[in-house]
């Protein structure tokens, strides 16, 4: 029973899930939905998800608090910037490729690097090595395009290091 | 009551207006990687924007409204970089107008690396 916290970690995700599509706290419908997720989260032995439990210590929610209004944040940016390049006359781009490091011990942080970036100012992830990751810049920064490139990395890294190491 | 309901409305236009720069960033936009720039970043923001407009004008289906949030979050980037990475990997349909492109000098071609 070695995978326990990471069953239970899946079988409270997939009841809060139930719990919002069904929008009911009966009794009927809470214990049927708690049979089904546990159903699921034994069949699949915790497969989707590690120890979540972790995740609710309160030092590690403010720097997953911190995180996501950083990353709110910096997609509204985004998506403004995109905006205003469509609406111009002639659409100003300056694309390239830059490769920058990123080091994590843990896949998943790295993917949520990955889908961070692709969802914020200028950027896209076009490929990952084990320590590489190519960004694609929908208009090259100013000054030393390496340098700009890894400090835009190295934001989300920071930050998501806090809360997985 | 008022307030919400105008707050509401207002999200729609913003959010509708956001999804319609996105389609017109996909028509204008000169290559395959910048168009893809306009299709995964501007219709993230466009459709949580009109849902949380929903949101307002319907406060009971909000839950349902997030986790609808919470998957166009988590997929609308995996999907992006999926084209993104299958372009690079087909040489012959890769855009010629790159400044800087370390991926080619890598050597790296995609494909599995464990």
């Amino acid at each position: 029973m070695k995978r326990f916290p990471a069953v239970m970690s899946t079988a409270a995700v997939l009841l809060c899930i139930w719990i919002f599509l069904t929008l009911s706290f009966h009794p009927h419908e809470l214990v049927l939905g708690f049979a089904v997720s546990l159903i699921i989260a034994v069949a699949t032995k915790g497969a989707f998800t590690g120890n979540w439990f972790r995740l609710l210590k309160p030092a590690r929610l403010a720097a997953e608090v911190n995180y996501v209004l950083y990353f709110l944040g910096k997609m509204f940016m985004a998506n403004i910037d995109v905006l205003m390049r469509v609406l111009q006359p002639v659409v100003p781009v300056k694309p390239g490729i830059v490769r920058a490091s990123l080091v994590m011990n843990s896949e998943r942080a790295r993917n949520i690097v990955a889908n961070s970036i692709t969802l914020t100012p200028g950027t896209l992830t076009i490929e990952m090595t084990g320590t590489e990751i190519f960004v694609h810049w929908i208009s090259l920064p100013e000054g030393d395009i390496h340098e700009e490139t890894q400090k835009m990395v190295d934001g989300f890294a920071n930050r998501l290091k806090r809360i997985f190491e | 009551m008022i307030f919400l309901s105008i707050a509401g409305h207002v999200l729609l236009v913003s959010g509708g207006f956001i999804l319609f720069t996105s389609g017109l960033g996909i028509l204008r936009m000169p290559d395959v990687w910048n168009r893809l720039h306009a299709g995964t970043k501007a219709t993230t923001l466009g459709s949580i924007l009109f849902l949380a407009g929903i949101g307002c004008l319907e406060p009971t289906w909000i839950p349902k409204l997030f986790l609808i949030v919470l998957f166009i979050i988590l997929t609308n980037p995996v999907s992006g970089h999926a084209l993104a990475r299958a372009v690079h990997m087909r040489p012959e349909e890769k855009p010629d107008n790159l400044l800087e492109d370390d991926l080619a000098e890598s050597g790296f071609e995609g494909g599995e690396e464990q």
